[in-house]
């Protein structure tokens, strides 16, 4: 399996500014004093040298993640703004006279998860179908509403591909483009729900926009289970601890550290920080992603290693 | 309230969730509450965790003790 990530920004879609770009070519230029850089080789090498959050960003679309498992039918979690480049990537790969089967399994229906819906080019192409599996019941109505006037120019109804909403049970694990998918609660305002996904021996658990209280053993149990042996968990890591439990409780969100205790308990192989804070720079998820190595490492206590990567738009992931 | 902490090697979420709710009872009866003493690695993990933006940290009893007003 080989996912793909197209947004993994939380709350709301951002990008970096002039200023952002301009601190950036001053750091690069700044770093490449004493360096030869007299060939497109050497350049390339000195880039190679500089940290993720100078020579790159993690980007800023909302939560929308592709699983690949090399079937027909494609697999989205989520349609934040990452689904419009998402859409172009299909189009591209495809072309627009080919009809084609999506799978969506949505965490929640908040607004930073369905907006990218109606940019995702494919839903506009007769004879492709879209199947959106959700364990809210007002799934439907979120989707027509969001398109509905005066939001949007183009009604629900006058999307051309064939939409079909399917309501799914928690907690009972369905085959659906030949993966074995399980839906588990998950504590967040209006609820939202971690999907599990098991094909040919590999598993990726994505929980986003989840809240813990792991002093409940039964709750915290529930999600070592969820979590077990994973090959990846997508973890909702969007706050300090601290913010987590205080100013920002009952948010709905997770941190860094919860992530690691419950990925540690669970023999998890790879935990994907997920859902970054939209007010951090490059500069602090980095921050955050070099704190959360340190911490499983204080955390290990001679366990087998857990590997820590900070989810960014564009990266791939092979299982 | 100062909480000496130098004979705990290792705190989890858990524990810093009781140190949080321990804050607020605290904070709720109009009292003070420092943390002295940390070891290294918990000193760690409070940081990492921001605990040490909420908390006032003090090398020593005696230096938590003073800096109540």
């Amino acid at each position: 399996m080989r996912v793909r990530f197209w947004g993994t920004r939380g709350s709301i879609p951002v990008s970096i500014t002039a200023p952002d770009v301009r601190a950036k070519l001053a750091a690069v230029l700044a770093g490449s004093i004493g360096h030869d850089l007299s060939s497109a080789d050497k350049i390339t090498a000195y880039i190679d040298t500089l940290g993720f959050d100078i020579a790159g960003t993690f980007g800023g679309h909302s939560s929308c993640v592709q699983l690949e498992t090399g079937g027909l039918e494609h697999v989205i979690l989520d349609l934040g703004s990452g689904a419009r480049p998402l859409g172009q990537s299909m189009i591209t790969r495809f072309g627009p006279g080919t009809p084609q089967i999506y799978h969506v399994f949505m965490s929640h229906l908040h607004w930073d998860h369905i907006m990218g819906f109606p940019f995702f080019t494919p839903v506009y192409i007769p004879g492709n179908r879209v199947v959106i599996h959700s364990c809210h019941d007002q799934v439907e109505h979120a989707f027509r509403r969001q398109q509905a006037d005066p939001s949007f120019p183009v009604d629900f109804s006058q999307l051309g591909a064939n939409i079909e909403f399917d309501v799914m049970p928690v907690g009972v694990t369905r085959e659906i483009a030949g993966i074995a998918v399980t839906a588990k609660a998950q504590r967040h305002a209006g609820g939202s729900y971690g999907w599990r996904l098991e094909h040919a021996g590999k598993v990726l658990v994505y929980s986003t926009d989840s809240e813990h209280r792991l002093e409940n053993s039964e709750e915290r149990k529930g999600f070592v289970d969820f979590f077990r042996d994973a090959d990846v968990v997508i973890f909702d890591a969007m706050y300090s601890l601290a913010d987590a439990i205080s100013i920002r409780a009952d948010w709905g969100h997770s941190s860094n550290i919860v992530g690691v205790e419950l990925c540690q308990l669970a023999g998890v192989r790879r935990l994907a920080l997920f859902h970054h804070e939209p007010a951090y720079s490059d500069a602090q998820i980095a921050q955050v992603l070099a704190e959360t190595c340190r911490f499983e490492e204080i955390a290990r206590e001679g366990g087998k290693p857990l590997e820590i990567i900070s989810a960014w738009d564009g990266l791939e992931l092979e299982l | 309230m100062v909480l000496d902490l130098s004979a705990v090697e290792y705190i989890s979420s858990v524990g810093l969730r009781v140190l949080m709710l321990a804050a607020r009872q605290v904070k709720a009866q109009e009292g003070q509450i420092a943390i002295a003493a940390l070891q290294p690695v918990v000193r760690e993990v409070f940081e990492i965790s921001r605990f040490d933006l909420v908390f006032k940290v003090f090398a020593d009893i005696e230096a938590a003790s003073g800096s109540f007003s």
